[in-house]
């Protein structure tokens, strides 16, 4: 691997950090805009609480989040457990223990995003679409989805890059085992602790910049084109 | 006068003036003919609505198939109206429908949602989808319909849209936005046009125009359109019927002229004023002007691009451009001086309007003194005079 400046083990960690991120992504997305479309347009009570609860591990330290994800999707977890005696399906230790916890700490970033972008739309767009014959679906899938994609995928983007940078929760439930759960934050981490590991955790911390540095970039210009349509609307509609 | 006027006033808010007492429901088009078959369809409307804010607002009104409007300060309730009907607001309680089909009864508890009652809305900002072209907006409703009655090209160009088919409405201006707006309303098919202001930022020049295509689909398709106006003119000479919002409730109803003129007599806060809007024949041009025929008397009008096609024209003025005289005037520049009888004389607040009969009835405002100084009375022959540039020729 000549064109390559990282050797095999960075390379699989690299790979792993992609995919656990990726996972925690497809976990997301659905309940992410769901939630954010809910916290925008309905007024429930106990809302506040509801949105709290999704907030909470933005500020909870992560190891806490992954103490409680250990507790509950351990082996002898609720959850675990019967994971394990349905489908027979581990999560603590493997790598999917570490998508559940890039998803867990992304989750917030991504609603956050999706409800600040149906907040900016204007919710008679969609009363419109339904006197035009469209029902609940269509509309939300015609109308209102379209108009929030920079939104949603601003939000994407960032949870990734939080996924993509997690280590607290997932040394917790995963653990640091070299090929099947080191994430790149957590090679850099062991890479400090052995001997001559100190050009290694050089590679690994510029990659983990270069990753995180794009994605806010990409989230950043999104979210201006949607503030930039957005204000286009208003005016010429003044 | 003014003190009877303040008494009736209070008496006659909350219910229908029958202006016809032949006619069984005021609003009703009973032996107007809709043409090739078309059934005529009724709206009714009677419920109730509270805002969070604690204002009350009480309907009860028919409209049918032709153009009514909505007529009233603003902040009387007439988008809430038009948003009740549409199912985007629910009422408190009541019933609204069209003809035996209920679409919100709350105590049969019915309650269609506004995909399921044919309804075409025009809001007041005109909410286009900006993600989709013109185009695409205007094809937005029409798969409600299965069998369209009208074509996109069709509508497109009635409201000069043709050339703007595959642009983005945000690269269109208020007017163009409008009419896009109007176009995918009139495309979904619906019964019921609701249309909030729906010519508010066209310019005059092209606002008639759009009128007139407007009461044209509306009685081809012999659909019940209601429009929410605040400008006199606009609803004297466009809707049939009008329906008076005043404080919440309706507080007349009935043939837009008689209605008007009747609330105005009777104080009703919603028609501060009335406004002179008449149709004028066998228009031709003449010396740079145009001569048509009121009634015996001669108009002298300004010439116009609209007036060259048509031998039926309608005028508008305002009743502070009348001036009155009991006799003949010789050698003024005023061109317009039409005869006629004092029909009635009404006190608003401080003003005097009295209405004249000159071929078909106008307002003339003057000053209570000048009422005294001429003497008038009602059945009194008077001459009305109007300089030629005060008279909008507007269709």
């Amino acid at each position: 691997m000549n064109w390559s400046p990282f050797d095999a083990a960075e390379l699989q960690a690299l790979w792993l950090s992609l995919k656990v991120s990726a996972a925690a992504l497809a976990m997301t997305f659905v309940p992410a805009v769901a939630l954010g479309w809910i916290l925008a347009r309905k007024r429930f009570r106990g809302r506040i609480l509801v949105e709290t609860i999704v907030m909470l591990p933005l500020v909870v330290p992560p190891v806490v989040v992954g103490y409680l994800l250990l507790i509950f999707f351990g082996r002898r977890g609720f959850a675990g457990r019967l994971l394990k005696e349905c489908i027979d399906l581990d999560v603590a230790f493997t790598w999917l223990g570490a998508a559940l916890a890039a998803a867990v700490v992304g989750f917030p970033l991504f609603v956050r995003s999706v409800r600040i972008g149906f907040s900016a739309m204007d919710a008679r767009l969609e009363g419109m679409a339904r006197t035009l014959g469209a029902g609940r679906l269509r509309t939300f899938l015609a109308v209102s989805l379209p108009l929030c994609l920079p939104a949603i995928v601003s939000g994407a983007v960032l949870s990734f890059a939080r996924g993509f940078g997690e280590f607290g929760a997932t040394i917790m439930i995963a653990g640091n085992i070299a090929g099947r759960t080191q994430t790149v934050p957590l090679a850099v981490y062991s890479a400090m602790e052995s001997p001559g590991g100190l050009d290694r955790a050089w590679r690994l911390v510029i990659i983990s910049i270069v990753i995180a540095a794009a994605a806010m970039l990409v989230s950043e210009w999104l979210s201006m084109q949607s503030r930039h349509g957005q204000k286009r609307v208003t005016n010429s509609s003044c | 006068m003014a003190v009877d006027a303040k008494q009736t006033r209070a008496e006659t808010r909350h219910e229908l003036i029958m202006l016809e007492p032949s006619t069984q429901t005021p609003l009703s088009f009973q032996g107007r003919g809709q043409g090739e078959g078309l059934t005529l369809r009724q709206l009714h409307v009677s419920c109730g609505y509270r805002y969070s804010e604690g204002f009350h607002l009480a309907l009860d009104f028919m409209a049918s198939s032709g153009i009514t409007a909505l007529f009233g300060p603003s902040g009387c309730g007439k988008t809430t109206t038009l948003e009740l009907i549409a199912g985007l607001r629910q009422p408190a309680e009541g019933s609204i429908g069209v003809g035996d089909h209920a679409l919100f009864d709350s105590s049969l508890r019915i309650n269609f949602p506004p995909e399921r009652r044919d309804v075409g809305y025009v809001s007041q900002d005109d909410l286009l989808f900006p993600h989709l072209t013109v185009r695409e907006n205007l094809q937005f409703g029409m798969r409600r319909t299965n069998s369209p009655r009208l074509e996109l090209e069709e509508v497109a160009s009635m409201l000069e849209l043709s050339e703007l088919l595959e642009r983005r409405p945000t690269t269109l201006s208020g007017g163009q936005r409008q009419r896009v707006a109007l176009g995918r309303a009139v495309l979904s098919g619906p019964e019921i046009l609701l249309m909030d202001e729906p010519v508010s930022a066209i310019d005059e020049r092209l606002k008639h125009g759009l009128l007139i295509a407007l009461q044209d689909i509306v009685s081809r398709l012999g659909i019940v359109a209601i429009f929410v106006s605040h400008d006199q003119v606009d609803v004297r000479q466009f809707a049939e019927h009008v329906v008076l919002l005043d404080n919440g409730r309706v507080a007349a109803a009935g043939p837009t002229i008689a209605t008007l003129d009747e609330a105005f007599r009777l104080g009703t806060s919603s028609v501060a004023s009335p406004t002179n809007v008449v149709s004028v024949s066998e228009a031709r041009a003449a010396d740079g002007v145009l001569h048509a025929k009121l009634g015996v008397n001669l108009a002298v009008l300004p010439s116009t691009s609209v007036s060259a096609r048509a031998d039926h024209v309608t005028i508008a003025f305002r009743p502070s451009d009348v001036m009155l005289s009991r006799h003949e005037v010789e050698g003024l520049s005023v061109r317009n001086s039409w005869r006629g009888a004092v029909t009635q004389i009404v006190a608003a607040a401080d003003r005097i309007f009295v209405q004249i009969n000159v071929g078909e009835m106008i307002w003339a405002e003057i000053t209570n003194e000048a009422l005294h100084v001429l003497n008038l009375r009602v059945g009194d022959q008077v001459v009305c005079l109007i300089k030629t540039s005060a008279i909008q020729v507007i269709a």
